[in-house]
């Protein structure tokens, strides 16, 4: 697991930038889902989790809003930019690439 | 409960420098370390195997530490090009205003012009120059923060209050010097001396427009 962890981190902003591109959505949310996607075998740190949305802003991928929550603590929300949706998009296509050609080799 | 998770997270963030940018972070991490907790109380875990099971899917936060604390190499060179952009605008400005004293001398010297006109084609050179400076200056932010710390901010929210006052005077004598360019210019071509005064009128209605505008905008914020 540790392994497969790894090779999964370094996909940790595309991942990010796949949920956001569905709807605007927050940490704990983000994780969730991961969560529920991988039926509890792979969970983000929150360490992880906030280093990726720090890049991401600063690439102009992501933008951030603090939410208008009526009860509890507020949530800051993040939301996909258009070169955030390009990235994804050419992300998603190397990784394709690499993926037929890892196949091939092992 | 919640204060417990809070305490743990105030005591992560002990290293940290006191910013916006971290109290945000603070903020968010809390609002989602708690939902977390609640979500797994809900689920049929105890209090105490939630927040063991919440602190230990944390990680190691000092990166995220890191990067509140450091500024990117992009921003050194980003400030080295507005620098160097300075230069150029201030040398050429320099350089403008000693071409409009050349001007002057040229028009009433060589060209054996009309007083009036000289003048007029003097303080028209100098306009460019000054518009050129202000310009440059209102485009970028005029206090570079040396940490992002709230004293640091306070200094920047001065900074600006006080450059605003003295962009609302240049902005003033620029239109004031355009008025009596304008005036001149009219008054000696179309030779209606008689009326050509109104624009001073005109100009004092402008002035009180821009003071406004000023005033508007101060609210704003």
């Amino acid at each position: 697991m540790s392994i497969t962890s790894d090779l999964i981190r370094g996909h940790t902003e595309t991942i990010i930038l796949a949920h956001l591109m569905t709807k605007d959505s927050y940490g704990y949310e983000i994780n969730k889902s991961i969560q529920d996607k991988t039926d509890n075998q792979y969970e983000l740190k929150e360490a992880t989790l906030y280093s990726a949305f720090r890049r991401l802003e600063q690439s102009g991928y992501i933008l951030s809003y603090w939410g208008d929550e009526t009860t509890g603590a507020r949530r800051r929300y993040y939301t996909i930019t258009p070169q955030g949706r390009k990235a994804y998009e050419d992300n998603k296509r190397d990784w394709e690439e690499a993926k037929r050609l890892i196949d091939k080799l092992i | 409960m919640d204060d417990k998770l809070r305490d743990r997270v105030e005591a992560l963030f002990e290293e940290a420098p006191q910013t916006k940018k971290a109290s945000e972070l603070k903020e968010e991490l809390i609002s989602n370390l708690t939902e977390k907790y609640n979500d797994l109380v809900a689920n049929g875990r105890t209090s105490e195997e939630a927040y063991n099971s919440v602190i230990a899917g944390i990680g190691d936060i000092d990166e995220l530490i890191r990067g509140l604390k450091h500024s990117s190499p992009f921003d050194q060179e980003k400030e080295l090009i507005s620098r160097k952009k300075t230069a150029l605008v201030v040398s050429a400005s320099v350089g403008l205003y000693i071409f409009s004293v050349i001007v002057l001398i040229v028009c009433t010297e060589l060209l054996r012009l009309d007083d009036i006109l000289s003048i007029v084609l003097f303080l028209f050179t100098i306009t460019i120059p000054t518009c050129l400076l202000i310009y440059h200056f209102m485009a970028q932010p005029s206090y570079k923060k040396e940490e992002d710390t709230l004293v640091e901010e306070f200094k920047e929210w001065n900074q600006n209050s006080k450059y605003k006052k003295e962009l609302y005077q240049s902005i003033n004598s620029i239109m004031w010097t355009l008025v009596t360019v304008i005036y001149l210019l009219v008054s000696f071509i179309f030779g209606i001396w008689a009326f050509s005064w109104i624009i001073f009128i005109i100009g004092a209605v402008l002035q009180q427009i821009i003071h406004l505008i000023f005033s508007l905008s101060n609210r704003k914020e």
